[in-house]
């Protein structure tokens, strides 16, 4: 019972502050910009049909409609809000629930209970997670339906979007614990968190797509060891919008479009160019519980530094 | 020995925060069911460590303890124990109400009987208009009331109060008071970290002065000060008493009064005696008693100057 009543406060503390509904303002804004645009048999009308474009590549009935879509969502709603925005508006809500529950007057009050330490760091942990939760729940779910309603495209498999926008934010939101604890300070453990994934997880994932999928850098062994390895420890950020881009789009055609790249560099020896695509498909059907379980992984020791620090500190 | 029959027993306690700084030297204490007792001693003596520790949320480097039959760190047992630490922060944008609630269910108490205690103890310490008002337009005060409620609305077996009147005025130190003595009375423990010392008096049964991480003086008020028991014999007019005399009974003249420095109440009688076959006149017989501020300088000040 006190588990529950502790993730119930943390959703009332995040509710009390005005960056709650500053995210939800927000994503009201991008689905009421999305449902702003809508598509006929002659082009694209913006806002509510005061703006109308006659291009038949837009309309409705362009045997190009269906992929332009995808591609809209794919690269806006997915790889842009999912993979960054979302994530980090969530980091940013999110980022003070630790330091100001270990705040001295404040944190005695709850450790002084009947409950362990390490419950009172789960409930605390969850209560970030629930948030985040509700937060996409609303943005996705809206952005489906607003989708399905004007544009007449349901992707059911785009609703997992919903998972794994938590998914992703947890990866950081655990090193964002980690850093609250350590720094009691909202700022610094956003500030770290963010310096984190730009400058060690984005590029160490980065490294390795570029080590291995370069001809050039074939025998670079000991690098390109390295660069496995740093990308085996990471957590794979990127994998996450790419695995919602592929649930919702064919994987055969993203082969293809890297095929076309391929075939833009033709001064690439065929031997090169097939050692791309190599990489490129191995990439691509990489199995998903390999790349989400060595992330979990990682998510789990920050976790465990976070909570053994949270049990054994004196407040 | 341990055994249940101590509210609070600690033994050896011992306390360093990050190595370097000596909070508890080791800590012997024993609180006895239904006491009331008050922990004194000068800032940074180490009570709040002390009472943290109790309720763990300061680990001890070294020593042992119960609270209530139950070794230290036995979560379970905090069900029964209220709690007010000292500068509290309560979410602000709650009200009252919910506040006890949120704490209350953290407790894990039956919430019919909580409120009921909540509503009444409210009541008590003159805080039932304000409960649906949020904390934030609390005063200090106001917020040390709600605070005790939260502390003793489940109806704990012991209750540890880190400074509970502070910033509180007269009379709801009266209150807060006579919710003490009451609670005595149902056989409650209570601990009480304070450095109104007038009010310590006035309640505890037994009190500790902690000085420099290490129980100086511990015993009930009487046990204190009975040692400083004196006489103030009051003279009229102002012949002065023979200094032989004085000598005799190792007593000390401030006109218009002779201090006596004596317990024996036979030896006072004496004196006086003595002081009329020479014909003094006396106005006033005062009995003088140390107070517990007299008895916690006295003991700061000598450890004080050991160092
Ligand atoms: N969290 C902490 N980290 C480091 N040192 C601490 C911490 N809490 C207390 N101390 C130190 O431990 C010593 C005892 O502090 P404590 O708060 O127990 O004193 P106190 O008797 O309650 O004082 P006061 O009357 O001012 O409330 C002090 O020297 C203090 O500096
Ligand atoms: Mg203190």
């Amino acid at each position: 019972m006190p588990f529950w009543t502790l993730i119930a406060m943390t959703f009332r503390e995040l509710r009390e502050r005005r960056l709650f509904w500053l995210n939800l303002v927000l994503s009201l804004i991008v689905v009421l910009a999305l449902a702003s645009i809508s598509f006929d048999t002659q082009g694209v009308n913006f806002m509510f049909g005061r703006l109308h474009v006659d291009n038949p590549n837009f309309a409705s009935t362009s045997p190009y409609f269906h992929g332009m879509i995808i591609t809209i969502v794919s690269e806006l709603l997915i790889g842009l809000y999912i993979g960054f925005v979302g994530t980090i508006i969530g980091l940013i809500s999110t980022a003070g629930i630790f330091p100001a529950f270990i705040e001295k007057g404040a944190v005695d009050l709850v450790l002084a209970r009947p409950m362990e330490r390490w419950k009172i760091f789960l409930a605390k942990y969850f209560g970030g997670l629930g948030f985040m939760l509700i937060q996409s729940t609303v943005f996705i779910l809206l952005t489906y339906i607003v989708i399905g309603v004007r544009w007449q495209i349901w992707l059911p498999r785009y609703l997992l979007g919903i998972p794994l926008l938590v998914l992703l934010f947890s990866y950081l939101y655990s090193l964002s614990v980690l850093f609250g604890l350590w720094t009691r300070s909202a700022m610094a453990s956003l500030f770290l968190t963010l310096v984190c994934w730009f400058i060690v997880i984005i590029p160490a994932q980065k490294t390795y797509e570029i080590f291995h999928s370069t001809p050039q850098f074939k025998d670079f062994t000991r690098v390109r060891q390295f660069t496995s390895l740093a990308n085996t420890i990471v957590p794979k950020t990127s994998y996450i919008p790419t695995l919602l881009q592929q649930a919702i789009g064919e994987t055969e055609q993203i082969d293809l479009i890297n095929q076309k790249l391929l075939n833009q560099n033709p001064q690439l020896s065929p031997a090169d160019q097939q050692y791309m695509l190599d990489f490129a498909h191995q990439m691509l059907h990489r199995p998903w519980y390999g790349v989400i379980g060595s992330s979990l992984l990682f998510e789990l020791v920050i976790l465990l530094l976070a909570g053994w620090r949270f049990q054994r500190y004196d407040f | 020995m341990m055994n249940g029959n101590w509210a609070v027993e600690l033994q050896g306690l011992h306390k360093t925060y990050s190595r370097r700084i000596h909070a508890l030297r080791g800590v012997d204490l024993r609180i006895g069911r239904g006491e009331i007792f008050g922990l004194l001693g000068p800032n940074g003596a180490g009570k709040s460590t002390l009472v943290k520790i109790m309720m763990t949320i300061v680990r001890p480097l070294a020593g042992q303890g119960t609270l209530l039959g139950h070794p230290l760190g036995h979560q379970p047992t905090l069900q029964h124990v209220g709690y007010l630490p000292e500068n509290h922060r309560f979410p602000s944008y709650l009200t009252a109400r919910r506040m006890l609630h949120y704490y209350g269910r953290l407790t894990r108490a039956s919430s019919i009987s909580c409120r009921r205690r909540a509503a009444e103890l409210l009541d008590r310490l003159g805080m039932s208009r304000w409960t649906e008002i949020r904390l934030e337009k609390y005063s200090k005060g106001m917020l040390q009331r709600v605070g005790l409620c939260q502390a003793l609305q489940h109806d704990p077996q012991l209750i540890v109060l880190d400074e509970p009147t502070d910033g509180v005025d007269p009379i709801g130190r009266k209150q807060i008071r006579e919710l003490l003595l009451e609670a005595r009375q149902q056989g409650k423990s209570i601990l009480i970290n304070s450095h109104i010392l007038s009010e310590l008096e006035m309640v505890c049964d037994r009190v500790a002065i902690l000085l420099q991480g290490r129980v100086a003086r511990q015993g009930t008020i009487a046990e204190l000060t009975d040692h400083t028991r004196s006489y103030e014999i009051s003279l009229i007019g102002d012949q002065p008493p023979p200094p032989e005399l004085l000598q005799r009974y190792n007593a000390k003249y401030e006109p218009p009064a002779i201090h006596l420095s004596e317990n024996d109440p036979v030896r006072v009688n004496q004196l006086l005696d003595d002081l009329r076959n020479r014909q003094l006149l006396i106005s006033a017989v005062t009995p003088r008693r140390w107070s517990l501020e007299d008895v916690f300088i006295d003991a700061a000040q000598g450890t004080g100057g050991d160092q």
